[in-house]
């Protein structure tokens, strides 16, 4: 039973230039305890998708979907309230820039507090103050911060990007959620707090069985934390399948310029060659090509990719696009 | 004249003094006295975690900050700290967040014409072919001049940016993190782009970056720096290939954690 | 090959001024204030030929006569007449000029003093610009309307007066909202560019904050306007501002004050002309910030 089931997920937005959709047809569906990844540059829609999940859209938006399920229970035939309720209970999210998320007024102590849910408190009433405080410092535990004391009475400012991050999951998964959906939760961060970021959400993962989406535009940086990968471009999903699959074998050529495009520390490019890189840039939301996205800054485009390519799956690999790559071997089944 | 380095950096120290109270000052070290050299047509990467100083040493370097002691020279010549005249003939900076460094409410033709009302003699049609030249440089089309900030991406923004440091021709560009925030393929367009300029033009950059990759394809040099002292400085091949200092090796390794991906064919898969 | 074919000739680039408008226009409320306005400023201006009689003309044959849709109403008087037989509607359309015209000069003067001010406050650091800082913290602790009483009570009771009184009391208002915009502009990182350009301090100004000061001016300019209008009204009210055969609207009301039983028209109307003014000031303020918010952002 998937824990989360999304079938054309499809938000339209009103802006002054008119109608936008900016998100076409997404499906996600995540099955308990995997960690998913939702790779895309910026304009690609993540974000709003992920803000869909969690329920923060907002009004503009018109959100339309064939099925929308968490857990079995049907978000879309909840009421506003009741959908809200549900969420809360069961969903929590990491944003991108910890600092700014966190009260700036309030100390860290205070405020991890705060988010230590209430209906898992069993004791007297009197002991409820002291049993907030230790449920506040075990989160802190959990999340590698060993020294609580001095965080729990440190403000926002005084910490520095990688610990507020930490201090932003213990306060996600203070609730115990089934689904943490963690938005570029390490984007502006130095290479040694992602890397550590990273591992606190494995573990976390592993621990508690909690199902991670993971959303990032990087795919090389956190391929391997993930079991599944979801490719989007222009509110399009463009490729999903695991990880693997995804990444020996793309058959989109989106995926294969993105494993491409960055240099990698030990990459065989030659010394301040040129990059391989899509030509053009991404289409702003208000004109964007008909058919496939990508098409005009596709390498292999024809004239048949004006019209939105069908899904296409091979042994659960799902990819959208009239002419995919690697598939010499795949063909055979 | 082939013997003066174009970028000589002598004994450059920053130290901020924060006033706390009426008598009270607090100093904070950016970082100490450095000195180093740059040649044309090569790049030089500035490393080291927040709070290193690195992107300090960007700003002084670039003009943004005073230093509080020691001498630049480019081309054997002083450039006085507060002289952005001359300066901004030799060495511009292109920042981290082109949403912010482009005024809102000027054209992208007047934030590309305004350097050059300021520090040539050129006549408007001079100027307005040295704007659309320089924005075709960049990969940007003519059309762009009438545009204001908001209405392109920020690839694009920063491809402005770029255009802004460009159009007085300097020797040097400074570039803060400006190639870390961008999505992924425009990253990779403005590094191909930056790449393409360094071999026509002859240009030399400082970069601060966090990205090994990144680093190790399109720097020459490194300097490595932890607490604004350098710990490492040398040849970018022979530092990311072994590093000394205990600092490189953590940078390295926390790069290469286990959950990054190498493309196949490089030596780590 | 042409330098400046345009690629894409259907979409027309518009200036910020353009599309701030296109936002306004598209604001119903906004767009009713504005027709208020271009009313209320059509009276102040040419309201001496619109208005049907002198405003100090009395007729002794008609002493409180009630607005003319009243049954003992007549129509050559439309909003009726007060208890000396002056005709209504002529006192308060040239009330227009004395009330709201007064308070146009009046921001206007503070706008230019107040805004030169905080622009070269806001441009210097260090000693000076905290010493100014701290000058009109002090300063605006003050009550605008106290402020201008104790001038009155200085100088003496009268219109101009009290015009400089309240000019003097909305000075640091500007310089105040200047200082804060022109302070915050320089930290912008623009700015930092400007100067790596080349350009020494006037061009920073001209070039990188003064464009970007509008929705500040724009929004402090209308509630400046609001409150000079009331402060206005206020004082004469209360007696130390404009003098009874002046058809200020603050002066009427407390003149009428006494035949509010009698005659309630002589009191609503004046009081329904502050009303409007400043609500239709405010509407289009509010307009106009909104839609210099938008496109902003």
């Amino acid at each position: 039973m998937p824990l989360l089931d999304i079938r054309n997920l499809t938000i339209e937005i009103d802006t002054p230039q008119g109608t936008i959709k900016a998100i076409d047809k997404f499906s996600l569906t995540l099955a308990e305890g995997e960690i998913r990844g939702l790779i895309g540059e910026s304009g690609s829609g993540k974000s709003l998708v992920a803000q869909t999940i969690v329920g923060i859209e907002k009004d503009t938006w018109r959100i339309t979907a064939d099925r929308m399920h968490l857990n079995n229970i049907d978000l879309l035939s909840l009421s506003p309230k009741e959908r809200r309720r549900v969420m809360g209970r069961d969903i929590a999210m990491v944003f991108q820039e910890p600092s700014s998320c966190l009260d700036p007024s309030e100390t860290i102590g205070a405020q991890l507090e705060e988010a230590v849910p209430d209906w898992a408190f069993e004791g007297k009433w009197w002991q409820r103050w002291q049993w907030r405080r230790q449920q506040s410092i075990a989160l802190l535990h959990r999340v590698g911060i060993r020294d609580h004391k001095s965080v729990m009475s440190a403000y926002p400012y005084q910490l520095s990007e990688g610990v507020c991050q930490k201090v932003m999951i213990a306060m996600a998964i203070a609730n115990q959620p089934k689904l943490l959906v963690a938005d570029e939760p390490t984007t502006a961060m130095e290479a040694s707090n992602q890397a550590q970021i990273l591992k606190l959400l494995e573990r976390v993962n592993k621990l508690s069985n909690t199902t991670i989406l993971l959303i990032s535009t990087d795919i090389t940086a956190i391929a391997r934390l993930t079991d599944h990968i979801n490719i989007m471009y222009c509110g399009q999903t463009v490729e999903s399948g695991t990880r693997e699959q995804i990444l020996t074998r793309p058959h989109h050529p989106y995926t294969a310029a993105l494993l491409q495009m960055m240099p990698d520390l030990d990459g065989n490019l030659p010394h301040k060659s040129k990059l391989n890189t899509l030509p053009g840039v991404i289409p702003p939301l208000q004109n964007l090509p008909i058919g496939c996205r990508l098409g005009p800054r596709c390498p292999n485009a024809q004239k048949q990719c004006v019209i939105t390519p069908p899904l296409a799956k091979v042994k659960g690999h799902v990819y959208y696009c009239h002419f995919p790559l690697n598939m010499k071997k795949g063909k055979t089944k | 004249m082939s013997q003066v380095p174009l970028l000589k950096i002598d004994n450059l120290s920053k130290v901020f003094i924060n006033q706390t109270g009426l008598f009270r000052r607090q100093k904070k070290t950016a970082f100490y006295p450095l000195s180093f050299t740059l040649e044309r047509g090569q790049t030089l990467a500035l490393m080291g975690e927040a709070g290193s100083g690195k992107s300090t040493l960007a700003k002084v370097l670039a003009g943004v900050l005073p230093p509080t002691q020691g001498s630049v020279y480019i081309d054997g010549e002083k450039i006085e700290p507060g002289d952005d005249r001359k300066r901004c003939q030799l060495m511009r900076m292109i920042f981290q967040d082109p949403n912010t460094s482009l005024n809102p409410r000027s054209r992208i033709g007047q934030i590309l014409e305004t350097p050059l009302l300021l520090n040539t003699e050129l006549s408007a049609e001079q100027r307005e072919a040295l704007v659309l030249n320089t924005l075709r440089m960049v990969g940007l089309l003519p059309d762009h001049i009438h545009f204001y900030p908001r209405m392109i991406s920020t690839g694009q923004k920063q491809r402005v940016a770029l255009a802004r440091a460009l159009i007085l021709s300097p020797k040097i560009i400074v570039a803060d993190e400006a190639i870390s925030d961008l999505d992924v393929s425009v990253r990779s367009h403005i590094i191909n782009l930056l790449l393409g300029l360094q071999s026509t033009l002859g240009l030399s950059y400082i970069i601060v970056a966090n990205d090994l990759g990144v680093v190790r394809h399109i720097s020459d040099q490194v300097i490595l720096m932890h607490e604004g002292h350098v710990v490492e400085a040398g040849p970018t091949t022979k530092v990311l290939a072994a590093p000394q200092s205990e600092q490189g090796l953590r940078l390295l390794q926390s790069y290469s954690n286990e959950f990054r991906w190498h493309a196949p064919g490089s030596k780590h898969y | 090959m042409s330098n400046r074919a345009n690629i894409y000739p259907e979409i027309r680039v518009l200036t910020p001024l353009e599309l701030a408008w296109q936002l306004f226009k598209n604001n119903f409320m906004a767009m009713v204030g504005l027709w208020g306005l271009l009313i209320l400023a059509i009276l102040t201006l040419f309201g001496s030929w619109l208005a049907p009689y002198h405003p100090a003309e009395q007729f002794t044959q008609a002493l409180l006569l009630p607005p003319s849709w009243s049954e003992q109403g007549n129509i050559d008087f439309f909003l009726g007449t007060d208890d000396l037989g002056r005709d209504m509607l002529s006192r308060l359309i040239g009330g227009a000029r004395l009330t709201v015209g007064n308070a146009v000069l009046v921001v206007l003067v503070a706008l230019l003093l107040g805004g030169t001010i905080g622009i070269l406050g806001g441009m210097s650091k260090g000693l000076k610009s905290s010493i100014l800082n701290h000058l009109l913290d002090t300063l605006l602790s003050i009550p605008s309307l106290l402020l201008a009483i104790i001038f009155v009570a200085i100088l003496g009771p009268g219109l101009f007066n009290t015009l400089m009184a309240i000019t003097l009391a909305l000075i640091p208002q500007f310089v105040r909202a200047t200082y804060n915009a022109v302070s915050d502009e320089m930290q912008k990182e623009y700015i930092t560019a400007l100067r790596l350009d080349g350009a020494n301090r006037w061009h920073i100004l001209k070039l990188g904050v003064l464009p970007n000061l509008s929705d500040t001016l724009v929004s402090q300019t209308t509630r400046g306007l609001s409150s000079a209008i009331l402060d206005i009204t206020a004082v004469g009210f209360l007696g130390l501002g404009a003098q009874p055969p002046k058809p200020e609207w603050g002066a009427m009301l407390s003149h009428a004050i006494d035949l509010v039983y009698l005659a309630p028209w002589t009191v609503t109307l004046p009081g329904m002309a502050i009303v409007l003014s400043v609500l239709v000031i405010n509407m289009v303020g509010e307009g106009l910030r909104q839609a210099i918010n938008e496109v902003m952002s």
